[in-house]
């Protein structure tokens, strides 16, 4: 009898056991797991999702980045290079995975935003492989920053623009190369 | 005749009264500093890392209350959901640790509650350093020693690192500059290439943190599966070599502090002397955040 009830609390005890010492290796495994497959397939970078890849890529918030513009309904382009804090962290995560619905989440909130820039625009240059500057590229931006005090009810007639970019680093050349691997539109509805 | 006794040598003293309190209490302690002080930023997880700490200050026995833990644990576990593909890798070591603390301190008996905290911390050594290990090695930037290069010469956390090595912080700056014209819509490049200011210098010290970070981790991992006395102590040294080493250049104390619990958990029933020497690795990971890179670049 004793035996039995023995027994018994040990198959009782059997489920609490692997769960105490079995669940959270599983669900860490299951996590990295998912991560690997995310960093595979869908851009997650390895510094980031619960794998173990801190340091083991260059491809980290060194190398990604983006440009965005308000492109106006004459095809000229504005960049925007000041966000409100919350923007930015919006930015961050759709930097470190860059999915469309973190871009379509800063792309909304964007669009309500208001910007303000300088009087004057500013020429852009263009430059050699070594970075000095060889002349004017024959156009100029005027930047735009955020205006976190003011919120756009209506519905703006530009489009948002969100160019993303990745570098790449050859150790034997030393030339860093940026290219163009998404890029984005966010226009009014129905447009 | 007059019997004579050796005096006990200083450090087992030491090492006794150090390790007088039972395992649970010493994790518990350290785990909730850790939350306290580098926890999530989100301001309920940091509202109940301050008021868990402040109710256990006025009534230590909460110390071991799984309830108290719980409540860290899931608004941990909230935070990090919230943030997930943005929150850096060693946060989730934090949310499985605080739970793995639940489940030790909601056990009824004190044995069971070790062996849940160093299986848990044994595991998880072999898990970090493996993982990572395997990560590296399938990365190409990594064994290229392209990462360690571009972090030199890019990353402000790693320029006075790199200056105490005899690297430049000029070039490190200048290499910024580069990379910050190159990102700008003010500027077109040809090709959308630019040189980096890199010499052999940097790419000597960076093949060389590769391999090293690399062959350390592998051995960490490894040393710890077996699961004997002779390859732990062998693991607990690299591992304080790795921590002390680390946190010094890499300033992500969270994660050196987590390390450090996990070797203390394994090392304190079997090596008094080793869990002395993850007291000092403790210390050493608040001495690291000392503003020592603004002292180096500044002489």
């Amino acid at each position: 009898m004793l035996e039995k009830g023995g027994r018994m609390s040990q198959a009782r005890e059997r489920p609490i056991r692997i769960a105490l010492f079995g669940l959270i290796p599983a669900l860490a495994i299951g996590i990295a797991t998912r991560q690997a497959y995310l960093n595979t397939y869908h851009g997650l970078s390895t510094w980031k999702g619960g794998g173990m890849g801190m340091f083991a890529s260059a491809d980290s918030g060194d190398t990604r980045y983006t440009r965005i513009y308000i492109e106006t309904p004459d095809g000229r382009r504005e960049p925007i290079i000041r966000m409100t804090p919350a923007q930015d962290m919006m930015l961050q995560r759709a930097l470190w995975y860059p999915k469309a619905s973190n871009f379509e989440a800063l792309a909304s909130s964007l669009r309500r935003t208001s910007f303000v820039a300088a009087d004057r625009p500013n020429p852009v240059s263009r430059n050699d492989v070594n970075g000095d500057r060889i002349g004017p590229a024959g156009r100029s931006h005027y930047l735009l920053n955020a205006d976190s005090t003011q919120v756009r009810d209506d519905e703006p007639a530009w489009t948002l623009v969100i160019e993303y970019w990745t570098l790449s680093f050859d150790p034997q050349t030393r030339l860093v190369t940026a290219t163009q691997t998404d890029i984005l539109r966010f226009g009014p509805k129905g447009a | 005749m007059q019997r004579l006794s050796m005096p006990t040598p200083w450090f087992d003293k030491l090492a006794a009264g150090a390790l007088r309190a039972p395992l649970i209490d010493a994790a518990a302690a350290l785990s909730l500093f850790l939350v306290a002080v580098w926890g999530f930023d989100k301001p309920l997880a940091r509202f109940a890392g301050q008021v868990v700490l402040l109710v256990v200050l006025l009534r230590p026995e909460l110390l071991k209350n799984g309830l108290l833990w719980a409540v860290l644990a899931s608004v941990s576990s909230v935070a990090l959901v919230q943030d997930w593909s943005s929150a850096d890798n060693h946060k989730y070591l934090l949310v499985y640790w605080l739970w793995i603390m639940t489940m030790a301190t909601s056990v009824r008996d004190a044995q069971t509650a070790e062996a849940v905290l160093t299986w848990h911390a044994r595991f998880f050594l072999m898990f970090v350093f493996l993982v990572a290990a395997c990560q590296k090695l399938s990365s190409p930037t990594y064994m290229s020693g392209e990462m360690f290069e571009l972090k030199l010469l890019l990353d402000e956390r790693f320029k006075a690192f790199g200056h105490l090595l005899g690297f430049d912080k000029s070039i490190a700056d200048a290499a910024r500059l580069t990379i910050a014209k190159l990102k700008s819509p003010l500027n077109e490049f040809e090709g959308n290439a630019v040189l980096l200011p890199a010499n052999d210098l940097s790419r000597t010290l960076a093949l060389l943190i590769t391999w090293y970070d690399l062959l350390v981790q592998i051995a960490i991992g490894l040393l710890f599966v077996p699961a004997r006395k002779l390859t732990d102590r062998m693991g607990h040294l690299v591992l304080l070599f790795f921590i002390f080493t680390t946190y010094l250049p890499a300033p992500v104390f969270g994660f050196g502090w987590t390390l450090c619990i996990y070797g203390f958990t394994i090392a304190r029933a079997c090596f008094p002397l080793l869990s002395l020497a993850y007291a000092a690795a403790f210390v050493a990971v608040l001495a690291y955040q000392a503003p020592w890179r603004e002292w180096v670049l500044t002489w």
